[in-house]
């Protein structure tokens, strides 16, 4: 909270210094905080909070009823000169953690640069806010095989109206592929293993004219160098449970996804599918090279405005609460599935994280839910959620497949 | 060195020229085994390293020309634990539901770090045995680790459901093997006295081998009961009392052939109880002790008999019963019956002791992860050959 008031303290001495030889500085307070000055400079605060209450079936350690501040995240974005965007956002909590700290300089609409922390290009779901979703949560394919944020930089941009690319070079790969362990060095042996990664994604919205309406369909890979360890990806459910145990891996990490949305009107349709295979060179018994391991996911949701409202780009109520109206509401249903397995299948299975044949084993979940906007800045989301395991030896209660939860949210974003 | 190898390799190709594929075989008293483990070599040095640890990595295990796969091993033991020449504990059916070798769902390999001559581990369990008392079949093995020669090994049967099987029999008909069995874990220096009724207590001492998941009344409940009834009972009632959880008669035979065998570090172990199990028959509260880890047997040829009675309550106690000490120097004087009893005009602790000597002494002088020399190997087992001609008589000499 400290580092993040330093930042906010910085930029308005910038601003403040600014100032006085340049345009009229001005605050404006709609929809959010903001400092202008002039056309040149603008600042925005933002805040996002969510707070959810969760109800399990069965019973769960955790189900006690109680709201839990899920986010509460501040953060700055602005503009400098029309040509360069920042965002710099934070977890208020002690130790942060920091989540998107970048900067992005407009060359030309074909050809922009961003450099710092920010979502690698994958997966649509992921690199859209939560504060944006129909659900609650992410799908699990989402939170488990996209790599989320990483330090990079990137080239993007547009190509007329019907073409968008994104194409990077990053650090690691991503926060939610980090590393479980180091790996297990013998003595006097150096690690000069790096993993380093590449991401890239094609958007293109081949039908119709303007607006954000347009169906889009996109591509994305990434690909990335694995450190020998226990460090593949894994698969963990509702209840937190690891379903699909990490395996050992080394090699290349590949991530292929594809994406489609369309908003016609009131409506929403969103698709995904997504798959990952993750090689693991010796790390077989005898140091055997196995099959690779492999993740994959899709999910199809549906929404609709019962009210009347636009989905693309937000929903925004016509009419507020205690406005003259009652907002807006929204009903949306989602499918997915996931699964983790080997790439072999041959003799029998075995739950170790160096067989060749992996037992696999995968979730099935479908979501139900409610979305209530009093106003533009307030949502309140029902999520019923029911999720089917394949395995039943490997899900929170073991013998039993099929579980029941209920998620309710209310969020404020500024 | 070359010498010794080929030695070993002529030893070791015996057994496989004989193509054993039983659970017999496997603990055929006659060969020395040899197993394979394949393992990913860092797995390997990780556990070597880690070896405090109880870790699982997967290996396959090969003998003679069966195979199991994807196998968890970890390291074991207490003051055996070594990172040069590590125990091991395999689980057959850990990543595969089921999956048993030879009927085994796990099995000991025991490193033999603290036994010099290799030999007292094996030949005590036989001696358990022989004095019918139940007790872990026992082999020798060379094991190879990912076809390097890792050392001479024990492999042990594992105390568990399978091992209730075969000593106590099937679930049918009057003799139950369901019932809960502990395996005790060394702590601190305990001589059975009453740890209290907090059964909190029990839970790092006696760790469930089996029913695993019952509540810790159910588990522990009958253990705090029987130390109470060992501790608490006024003498007047002590054998009918205590008799409800323990078959004193065989306690006694059972501590009788620990003495024998001068175990200083068993029931009456010099700092408190240790190496047993403790496996309470399914439906009842009576439970009995079976031997475990015999490492420290063979102490000395004149150890005494009554080394330790004083200190452990529930022998100090059961041999203030005329009865019971009666019980224990018929048993001890059973046992050095049995040690002695000659073929040829050897005794039998005597023969086994030389027979198993010429099984491994190849593979022994071969390993070169044991912590001793050739030549505390060769003082150790001639010391134990000592012992079988000595003991006997020192027993017979001290009964009163």
């Amino acid at each position: 909270m400290h580092q993040l008031f330093r930042v906010f303290s910085a930029l308005l001495l910038i601003v403040g210094a600014y100032s006085p030889v340049s345009a009229q500085t001005r605050i404006d307070w709609d929809p959010r905080p903001s400092i202008r000055v002039g056309s040149d400079v603008r600042l925005d605060f933002r805040l996002k909070v969510q707070t959810d209450v969760r109800r399990f079936s069965p019973d769960q350690p955790t189900d006690d009823g109680a709201f839990h501040l899920h986010r509460r995240r501040a953060g700055i974005e602005g503009t400098l000169f029309e040509r360069v965007t920042f965002q710099i956002e934070r977890e208020l909590r002690r130790r942060g953690p920091w989540r998107d700290v970048y900067a992005n300089v407009e060359v030309v609409k074909a050809f922009e640069v961003r450099a710092g922390k920010f979502k690698m290009p994958f997966g649509l779901e992921q690199t859209t806010s939560t504060s944006d979703l129909d659900f609650v949560n992410r799908t699990f394919g989402s939170e488990a095989l996209t790599p989320a944020r990483e330090v990079g930089v990137m080239a993007h941009g547009r190509m007329g109206s019907a073409l968008e690319y994104e194409a990077g070079v990053f650090r690691r790969d991503g926060e939610n592929a980090r590393l479980s362990e180091p790996r297990f060095l013998l003595p006097d042996e150096v690690s000069t293993e790096r993993s380093r990664s590449v991401a890239a994604r094609l958007v293109t919205t081949p039908w119709g004219r303007g607006g954000g309406s347009r169906p889009r369909i996109g591509v994305a890979i990434t690909s990335s160098h694995v450190p020998e360890g226990l460090n593949s990806l894994l698969g963990r459910s509702t209840y937190d449970m690891v379903f699909a145990p990490r395996v050992y891996v080394r090699g290349n990490r590949l991530r292929t996804g594809l994406e489609g949305e369309w908003n016609p009107g009131p409506l929403g349709f969103r698709g995904e599918y997504i798959r990952v295979a993750e090689e693991r060179l010796r790390q077989g018994l005898g140091d055997a090279d196995l099959s690779d391991y492999i993740g994959r996911s899709w999910y199809a949701s549906a929404s609709w405005v019962v009210t009347g409202e636009e989905k693309a780009g937000g929903v925004r109520p016509r009419a507020s609460l205690f406005q003259g109206g009652f907002g807006a509401i929204e009903v949306a249903t989602r499918f997915e599935a996931m699964r983790f397995r080997s790439g072999s299948d041959e003799g029998p299975a075995f739950t170790n994280p160096r067989a060749d044949y992996v037992a696999g084993n995968g979730t099935r979940v479908w979501t139900a839910g409610v979305n209530w906007y009093p106003n533009r800045w307030v949502r309140l989301q029902g999520n019923a959620v029911r999720e089917a395991f394949e395995d039943a030896e490997r899900t929170p209660v073991s013998g039993q497949r099929t579980f029941w939860s209920g998620i309710l949210r209310m969020q404020v974003v500024l | 060195m070359i010498v010794r190898c080929l030695l070993l390799c002529v030893v070791l190709a015996v057994p496989s020229l004989a193509r054993a594929q039983g659970f017999e075989d496997l603990f055929n008293t006659a060969a020395l085994q040899r197993i394979d483990l394949l393992l990913n070599s860092r797995d390997w040095e990780k556990l070597k390293a880690n070896f405090q640890e109880n870790e699982y990595y997967p290996a396959d295990i090969r003998w003679n020309s069966l195979t199991v796969r994807n196998a968890g091993i970890r390291s074991r033991g207490l003051g055996s634990r070594s990172g040069t020449k590590p125990g091991l504990r395999v689980d057959f059916n850990r990543y595969s539901t089921g999956q048993t070798f030879l009927g085994l769902g796990s099995m000991v390999l025991d490193n033999l770090t603290q036994d010099p001559s290799g030999l007292r581990e094996r030949v005590a369990m036989r001696f358990y045995e022989r004095m019918g008392l139940p007790a872990p079949r026992e082999a020798h093995a060379a094991l190879y680790v990912n076809s390097e020669y890792a050392g001479l090994y024990a492999v042990v049967e594992s105390i568990d459901k399978d091992f209730l099987r075969r000593v106590f029999g099937g679930t049918e008909g009057n003799i139950e093997n369901d019932g809960h069995l502990f395996e005790y874990e060394y702590e601190t220096e305990w001589f059975f006295t009453y740890p209290g009724n907090n059964l909190d207590v029990y839970v790092p001492l006696f760790d469930p081998v089996t029913h695993k998941n019952a509540s810790a009344a159910e588990l522990y409940a009958p253990p705090e009961a029987m130390f109470r009834a060992i501790n608490e009972s006024s003498d007047a009632v002590f054998v009918e009392t205590v008799s409800a959880y323990v078959d004193l008669p065989l306690f006694m035979k059972h501590v009788a052939v620990q003495s024998f065998l001068a175990q200083w570090d068993g029931i009456l172990g010099y700092a408190g109880v240790n190496n047993f199990y403790l496996y309470r028959f399914e439906n009842s509260s009576r439970s009995q002790f079976i031997a475990w880890d015999e490492d420290n047997a063979f102490r000395a040829a004149d150890f005494p008999i009554l080394e330790g009675h004083d200190r452990n309550v529930l022998m100090r106690r059961a041999m203030s019963v005329p009865g019971l000490r009666a019980a224990y120097f018929d048993a001890l004087r059973d046992a050095a019956a049995s040690a002695a009893e000659s073929t040829g005009g050897v005794s039998w602790l005597e023969q086994e002791i030389q027979q198993q000597r010429g099984i491994v002494d190849a593979a022994m002088r071969a390993d070169a992860l044991k912590p001793y020399p050739n030549e505390e190997y060769a003082a150790a087992a001639d010391a134990l050959v000592e012992f079988a001609r000595v003991r006997p008589a020192f027993v017979r000499s001290q009964i009163p």
